[in-house]
């Protein structure tokens, strides 16, 4: 039962990866086509105007990728450090 | 007066406020119509925009750049007519006006105010309404605040919501199996992260608390858009849907006899109590919504401020479960002031709660809440709140101490369903996550949210087989697999 069990699962996961990995090289081959075509008709959508949340998460992750003003700061997220060691969260924040 | 509602065809859920505005609006004598676009050319381009009187344009918090961006495009090219701006994004942060030359932003709820602002705005403004921050001279005007405004009272004084709005326009929706319906307004609770906490504290002069509607008209709504669109499974997007469970018991008993369809809605897990559980079983309630949020208790009462036990959510998941009824659950990463371990232990909360569905989202500080200003005072965020992303799946806002941090939160929200549904994954969760950020963990990501909310919540027509689950046991295992110290101190209920 648990090796059926496990087969099962593994299954799943595989057909998760392989439909993550299936619509990746779709859309990489359509973008490659839709960049050949806007070479002829250059009506890209702005930036801020996103198509889809496709669009929004490519953007985030390139963002993640390049954020050297938000990163690195002196900020210390460690809350025992930044908080002085006290519990004040709540008496700020919470009611 | 024509009013054309403006919206960024996307993967967007459909916005419920502006059919009720329209209704409103439609009852006043205007007519009111919905354009979609995907870019701001599309929307110009579009013959009802053109003929329209007034542009609307309804914005959250970081799709706000969008809609300032598109006022600023309109007013260019349409120099006299009325733009206005609404949504949350207008309502807790007014000051957008100064960003774009509109005629007015409504602040608030605005089917009592949109009309009133616009018998006013065609008598040249002789007072500003209240409810409003206006510009004369279509946007060229210094900013004159109108006074504060009582939201609506009494819902059930509301005409039915416009749904032709969106179920004639766009086949996406009309498609659907499931359509929404919202039978509140209100939340009792004070989460700092979420703009109701700050609502309330506006509308408590008022006597606006949880407001309901009365169950009939709201059947009456359902049943016309079952004969009308179809229908199989009823949707409430109310962020409690128990919270007033008198009204719960009057909803049920009328809803058990007229419409009698499977239905989801959103609570609390730990109100699920055997009482409401019985309720909600006799009208048909195949998948709920809850909020888990953090599985630290700490991050949850000193920075959430919702201060219920791991073992009162275990106890309400598995009560839910034991009934067969499936589980969405939300919770959030990239938590301010949360350590990496609290991170992991809210994968740990999903898998021994039997989660069934685990979205995670990135915290994003949106303004008027009270995590944005508590990080903005602790320093996690500089308060530029036009460096939020368009939604809650992007980027998080908050500084980090290097970039390696930062992305284990992107990762992590990434994989989470993942880890929760699949013990390999989570026992290599540690390492999957230190990798870079890459496309296929945004596609695994994407595909899981999309087809996993559409295969088993939006046809979710019946419910599961009941699950043991919730137990103290599960969440010690869960733990075990993620290389975790006992995170349960509380008393757990017994296997």
């Amino acid at each position: 039962m648990a090796v059926l069990s496990a087969l099962r699962r593994f299954a799943r996961l595989g057909f998760w990866v392989g439909l993550s990995a299936g619509a990746m090289v779709v859309d990489a081959c359509s973008s490659g086509l839709k960049g050949k075509a806007q070479d002829a008709a250059p009506e890209v959508p702005a930036p801020d105007s996103p198509p889809s949340i496709q669009l929004r998460l490519d953007a985030a992750t390139k963002r993640d990728a390049a954020s050297p003003g938000v990163d690195g700061g002196a900020v210390d997220s460690d809350p025992a450090r930044a908080d002085g060691g006290q519990p004040d969260l709540w008496d700020i924040i919470c009611e | 007066m024509k009013i054309a509602f403006l919206t960024l065809e996307a993967s967007e859920p459909l916005a419920y406020g502006l059919m009720v505005l329209a209704a409103s609006l439609r009852a006043h004598g205007h007519s009111a119509t919905l354009v979609q676009g995907k870019s701001v050319d599309d929307i110009i381009a579009d013959f009802t925009t053109v003929n329209a009187d007034v542009l609307a344009l309804s914005a959250t918090t970081g799709l706000h750049r969008v809609y300032l961006a598109w006022a600023r495009a309109l007013r260019a090219r349409f120099p006299d007519k009325i733009l206005v701006l609404g949504g949350p994004h207008a309502t807790f942060y007014p000051r957008a006006i100064e960003q774009a030359p509109l005629d007015g932003l409504c602040i608030g709820e605005g089917e009592e105010s949109f009309p009133e602002f616009l018998r006013l705005v065609q008598a040249g403004f002789p007072t500003i309404p209240a409810g409003w921050w206006i510009r004369r001279d279509h946007g060229l005007g210094a900013v004159e605040r109108g006074a504060a405004r009582s939201p609506v009272l009494d819902l059930n004084a509301l005409p039915p919501p416009a749904f032709d709005l969106f179920y004639d326009t766009d086949p996406r929706y009309r498609k659907e199996p499931n359509k929404s319906f919202l039978a509140t307004r209100g939340c009792p609770f004070s989460c700092s992260y979420c703009f109701n906490r700050q609502l309330n504290q506006r509308y408590r002069a008022y006597g606006a608390g949880l407001r309901s509607r009365d169950p009939e008209a709201l059947c009456d709504d359902i049943l016309a858009v079952r004969d009308r669109w179809g229908l199989k499974l009823v949707w409430f997007l109310d962020a409690n849907f128990i919270s007033n469970v008198p009204w719960l018991e009057s909803f049920v008993a009328v809803y058990r006899r007229r419409v009698n369809l499977p239905m989801f809605c959103k609570l609390r897990p730990e109100r699920a109590t055997e009482r409401v559980l019985g309720l909600l079983d006799s009208a048909g309630c195949t998948g709920v919504g809850v909020g888990l949020e953090s599985g630290s208790e700490r991050v949850r009462r000193e920075i959430l401020c919702r201060p219920a036990s791991d073992a009162d959510i275990l106890a309400g998941c598995r009560r839910l479960k034991a009934r067969g009824i499936r589980i969405m659950a939300f919770s959030m990463v990239g938590i301010p002031g949360a350590t990496f371990d609290e991170e992991l232990q809210t994968l740990a909360l999903n898998v021994a709660c039997g989660i069934d569905l685990a979205a995670a989202t990135i915290l994003q500080p949106y303004p008027g809440t009270a995590i944005a200003e508590w990080s903005e005072s602790k320093g996690f965020f500089d308060g530029n709140y036009d460096r939020l992303g368009y939604s809650y799946f992007d980027a998080s806002p908050f500084y980090y101490p290097n970039k390696r941090a930062r992305d284990r939160v992107t990762n992590l929200q990434r994989l989470f369903s993942y880890a929760v549904e699949f013990p390999e994954v989570r026992r290599n969760i540690r390492w999957l996550i230190e990798r870079e950020p890459n496309r296929l963990y945004t596609y695994l990501f994407k595909q899981r949210q999309t087809r996993g909310i559409r295969a088993g919540f939006y046809r979710g027509f019946h419910r599961g087989r009941p699950v043991d689950c919730g137990t103290a046991e599960h969440l010690a295992r869960a733990c075990r697999d993620l290389k975790l110290g006992d995170p349960c101190p509380s008393p757990c209920p017994p296997g």
